[in-house]
């Protein structure tokens, strides 16, 4: 409840503003560069895309999606980073890879250099293969202690699914045997064909596959029991492992910092206006299985927070890091 | 049968003006965008995804198929006017395509391509339509010990036809194109190899400036070095290949189009594998062996049956798994699911009828390909008319406005002029470029199925023998690699000189 | 004969070219980190591959060179009848040299130089100028020829500069360098 009455009084706060800076509201006169720094179809590629064309009919001007994938959207970020601050290039992604790459050295920034526009918020769930002997989260953590390691997919280093099986390791002090694919849905998939015995995948990237029984979910790395249509309820990790501090994953599109004060009010009205009554956000979240969090300014960056300080932490130890995250400011969590 | 009777059915109610105009106009677009070197297939559907945006979501599906199919067949058109690939699925169509048009069957070559894709479409929507969800789950026996295979098996492959007399010299080039993909961020570590510090190199070499450079400007080089005129093609010619020609190499069409289907179904490989697969194939079946690299049209019939076959199978695993088959399946599904459309095993369950409503959309698309390629194949020949001082400027703008546009970064114009002006020099001793571009393609599969399947098999190289798949691809491999190696043959057996010509 | 002699010395250097770059490949894998520290097993470590790749790269180099006196033994009947020219002949003949050098260097010099200093319209209608005008000059011809294929050049560049700029720009709304 807290939570609501947060966005409500800053989003009040939003509207005070832009009524006030309203006088230079911004009409861009060229189509707009949304830079997607992973492939065409992934899980960002997608809720973008949704939100792009809300912001097109906001914005009266095209907002062009151009993928532009590599090191881990580390280029894709960096070219929206070097290009003009006229407010006609943008990023998007999760925000904790935006807030870590100053920590694997791939690109000098922090999450404070930017505007975030968040969209929507997704939650890990650990799911078996539906052959699988594991009969509930217990014996998994069970495993994870002792046993034969289980093989996981996820779609590599840093991303969702290892940064989830990670905590899992220091929540549990077991281990597991990390495969890595190209990409979410490939992960998901080799769990469904047994060539991997689990997923630690977000839950939109599973949605379907959970949907068709292909795979058999354990929990949702949630503090509370996910209520799933058609999958029914999936229980939260807390439930194994109380002390366990799940921490979602931010979605949005990013602004860097140096563009024109109009721009980011413009945005910032269409963020609480437009598309946090975002008919299509919406469908587009139940339909995957992820959760709308529309937030920005002050209150997105506070959001992101946690899932940044884990990440960057879990990196640093992991011996991925080349800076340490409490030199950027980033403390433990 | 009752998958027809719903595919007709779907027919009759998909057959509206409206919708044929759709068809219409994005198939053309399509072509456009795949005869220009640099703009693919990925690119055209993710930009018209973002036009599709208002429509409703069955004429946004229209659109979109059609422009892939549109996209795939247009790149048949550089390959075989200019010898310029215009999507990377058409490398395999220079291969004869090319020599046909200077032996001035161009108009012919044009009239065969067209006609392997709409056959070859045709075939792959049939099965589509009715095997849809068994050959789904058949992408599932594709492990990591297969996709192994299948790199390998595709370079040598690959270079065992680009360089019919020397595969060696195509081998080389094929690992040379490996080693190119290395470059950049790996899979299990995110470590940077051969990168240097820079983030650029970090993100690896782009595709398609590379093969935008290995063919497109480095072409450029060749005609331009030439002391000949262009030559004039003629331009008379017949535009359909006569029906005995078709009725010679008929059983290319099904063997091509069943292959195509199926290398398109697998995750990760798509209509350029589907092409060189179906192109080796129908080789090994021919009666006319010695003419392929010079100018076969059977070659031509297989290559692009087989890519253009290899469409329906990339969209075939989106429907059922929400996997998809190829790059522009990829954009293809998130575009579905942008619309409320949701691919994946409750497809059937959910909305059947959906599947329908895409076979009809191909199948319309490939009636449409037939139609403009035989319509604009007159005007297209004028390309050849034009005089190479003139017609080569223009080529190079739309090679480096191509290597830029697909993800805006001044770096991959560099990579595309780099890989011109080495790949000339590689041409002028006879190495070939397909291959490269190929390794390209497949140098990450490689990398991260071949440690995946270690790390899945804890170290054991058994199962990469054992398992029937990959037992198979294995022995295909052994067996052309033995096959082509009159260099090595040669080499032990001086004594006894074995010549395969 | 001669001919063939050439084809198989190109072979020879490229052979070697190929044997060493790949054993430098080799070596750059061998000296990536192996991650073993952090428990990784050794088929994990990313230099792995390119390290196979690099020496298949080599084997077949030194292949292609000790095969080369073969193909001089067997003279060109067997692999170079039927290729359209023989190697490097674009590069021997001086006059194809020049063309390739002055098509190399306007090409070059537009894509790395004239593209992103100038505005793009004007670097491509200077590009595409030059190249056709560049080849279609001939001195000592009739000054109105001359001037005939200036004005048809000129033209042409136009055209294409209005054309991509149009087509990329507004039609597949691609930002122009």
């Amino acid at each position: 409840m807290s939570v609501l009455k947060n966005t409500l009084i800053a989003s009040m706060a939003v509207l005070a503003s832009t009524a006030m800076t309203n006088a230079a509201e911004w009409k861009p006169e060229k189509p707009i560069n949304l830079i997607v720094p992973w492939g065409a179809g992934g899980a960002t590629d997608l809720v973008t895309r949704v939100v792009a064309g809300e912001l097109e009919s906001a914005l009266g001007q095209k907002v062009v999606v151009v993928n532009q994938p590599g090191a881990s959207g580390a280029i894709g970020s960096k070219a929206a980073l070097d290009a003009d601050r006229d407010g006609y290039t943008w990023t998007a992604g999760a925000a904790k890879d935006l807030g870590t790459y100053a920590v694997t050295g791939r690109l000098d920034t922090k999450i404070e250099d930017w505007h975030l526009f968040l969209s929507s918020a997704n939650v890990n769930v650990i799911s078996v293969n539906p052959d699988s002997k594991l009969a509930d989260m217990g014996a998994f953590v069970d495993r994870m202690k002792d046993g034969k390691p289980i093989a996981v997919g996820t779609s590599g280093v840093n991303s969702a699914g290892h940064s989830a099986m990670e905590s899992l390791v220091a929540a549990t002090g077991g281990k597991y045997k990390h495969v890595t694919y190209e990409g979410g849905a490939k992960a998901v998939l080799s769990t469904v064909a047994g060539e991997t015995e689990a997923s630690s995948q977000l839950l939109t990237e599973q949605f379907e596959m959970l949907k068709g029984k292909r795979i058999r979910p354990l929990a949702a790395l949630s503090t509370e029991p996910l209520e799933l249509e058609g999958i029914g309820t999936v229980a939260p990790i807390t439930q194994w492992l109380p002390e366990y501090n799940p921490t979602p994953i931010h979605f949005g599109i990013f602004v860097p910092k140096g563009v024109p004060a109009e721009v980011v009010a413009t945005l910032e009205e269409i963020w609480s206006t437009k598309i946090k009554g975002s008919q299509a956000l919406k469908d587009y979240a139940n339909a995957k299985g992820s959760v709308v969090t529309v937030l920005s300014g002050e209150e997105a960056q506070k959001a992101v927070r946690p899932s940044i300080q884990v990440s960057a932490w879990q990196l640093f130890d992991g011996g991925q890091g080349k800076v340490s995250p409490e030199e950027l400011g980033i403390s433990r969590p | 049968m009752d998958g027809l009777s719903m595919l007709g059915e779907a027919l009759i109610s998909g057959s509206t003006p409206i919708q044929l105009f759709h068809v219409g106009w994005s198939t053309l677009l399509g072509i456009f965008v795949g005869m220009l070197p640099g703009l693919t297939a990925t690119m055209g559907v993710a930009l018209l995804t973002t036009l599709t945006f208002h429509m409703e979501p069955q004429v946004a599906i229209v659109v979109l198929l059609s422009m892939y199919v549109g996209t795939i067949f247009g790149g048949s058109r550089s390959a075989i006017l200019l010898n310029i690939p215009g999507t990377p699925a058409s490398a395999a169509t220079t291969l004869d395509g090319f020599p046909l048009a200077q032996a001035k069957q161009a108009r012919e070559a044009l009239g065969m391509a067209t006609v392997g894709s709409f056959l070859g479409t045709l075939v792959s929507v049939v099965m589509l339509a009715v095997l849809a969800p068994v050959l789904a789950d058949y992408a599932l026996g594709f492990g990591a010990f297969e996709f192994f295979w299948l790199a390998v098996f595709g370079i040598v492959i690959s270079g065992r036809l680009t360089a019919l007399n020397d595969p060696i010299k195509g081998w080389i080039a094929g690992i040379l194109g490996l080693i190119i993909a290395m470059i950049g961020q790996e899979s299990l570590h995110a470590y940077p190899r051969f990168s240097f510090g820079s983030t650029d190199l970090s993100g690896g070499i782009n595709l398609i400036p590379a093969m935008v450079g290995a063919f497109g400007f480095a072409e450029i080089l060749h005609v331009m070095a030439g002391k000949h005129k262009a030559q004039i093609s003629d331009v008379s010619g017949r535009m359909l290949p006569p029906m005995s020609t078709i009725k010679k190499y008929w059983f290319t069409v099904p063997r091509s189009g069943v292959v195509g289907t199926i290398i398109g179904i697998v995750p990760g490989v798509g209509e350029d594998i589907g092409a060189w697969v179906s192109y080796a194939l129908a080789r090994r079946a021919s009666k006319e062996k010695e003419k392929y690299g010079k100018g076969s049209l059977e070659g031509l019939l297989a290559a692009e049956t087989g890519n253009s076959a290899a469409v329906p199978g990339a969209v075939l695993p989106v429907l059922t798994l929400a996997v998809p088959g190829s790059a522009p399946a990829a954009v293809l599904m998130a575009a579905m699911i942008i619309h409320g459309i949701r691919p994946g095993p409750m497809i059937m369950i959910e909305s059947p009828t959906v599947i329908y409503d895409v076979t009809v959309a191909l199948l319309l698309a490939a009636a449409a390909i037939l139609i403009f390629g035989l319509i604009l194949t007159k005007p297209m020949l004028r390309v050849l008319q034009v005089p190479k001082e003139r017609l080569h400027p223009i080529i190079f703008v739309l090679c480096t406005v191509g290597s830029f546009a697909i993800a805006s970064r001044p770096f991959d114009i560099l990579i595309m002029v780099v890989f011109g002006l080495g790949g000339f020099l590689l041409r002028q001793m006879k190495y070939p470029m397909a291959p490269i571009v190929l390794g390209l393609v497949l140098g990450s599969l490689l990398d991260q199925n071949m440690r995946r399947a270690l790390v899945l098999s804890d170290g054991s190289f058994e199962p990469f023998f054992t398992r029937p798949i990959s037992a198979v691809l294995m022995a295909v491999t052994v067996i052309t690699v033995v096959m082509g190696i009159p260099a090595v043959g040669r080499l032990f057996a001086r004594l006894k000189p074995t010549k395969s010509a | 004969m001669k001919k063939a002699f050439q084809n198989a010395s190109a072979d020879v250097i490229s052979g070697y070219v190929f044997t060493i770059l790949g054993f430098l490949v080799v070596l750059g894998s061998w000296a990536m980190p192996d991650f073993s520290e952090l428990g990784a097993s050794w088929y994990e470590a990313p230099g792995l591959t390119p390290g196979l790749l690099g020496a298949a790269l080599s084997v077949c180099g030194v292949l292609l060179v000790m095969r080369a006196p073969t193909v001089e033994e067997q003279g060109e009947d067997k692999l170079s009848s039927d290729q359209d020219e023989p190697m490097l002949e674009l590069l021997k003949d001086p006059k194809s040299r020049q063309r390739v050098y002055i098509t190399a260097s306007l090409c070059v010099f537009y894509a790395l130089v004239m593209v992103g200093l100038l505005p793009f319209w004007l670097a491509t209608a200077l590009f595409v100028f030059a190249f056709i005008f560049g080849f279609e000059y001939e001195p000592g011809c009739e000054r109105a020829l001359l001037y005939r294929r200036a004005m048809v050049a000129l033209i042409i560049a136009l055209a294409t500069s209005v054309a991509v700029t149009l087509v990329f720009q507004e039609l597949f709304l691609v930002r122009l360098p």
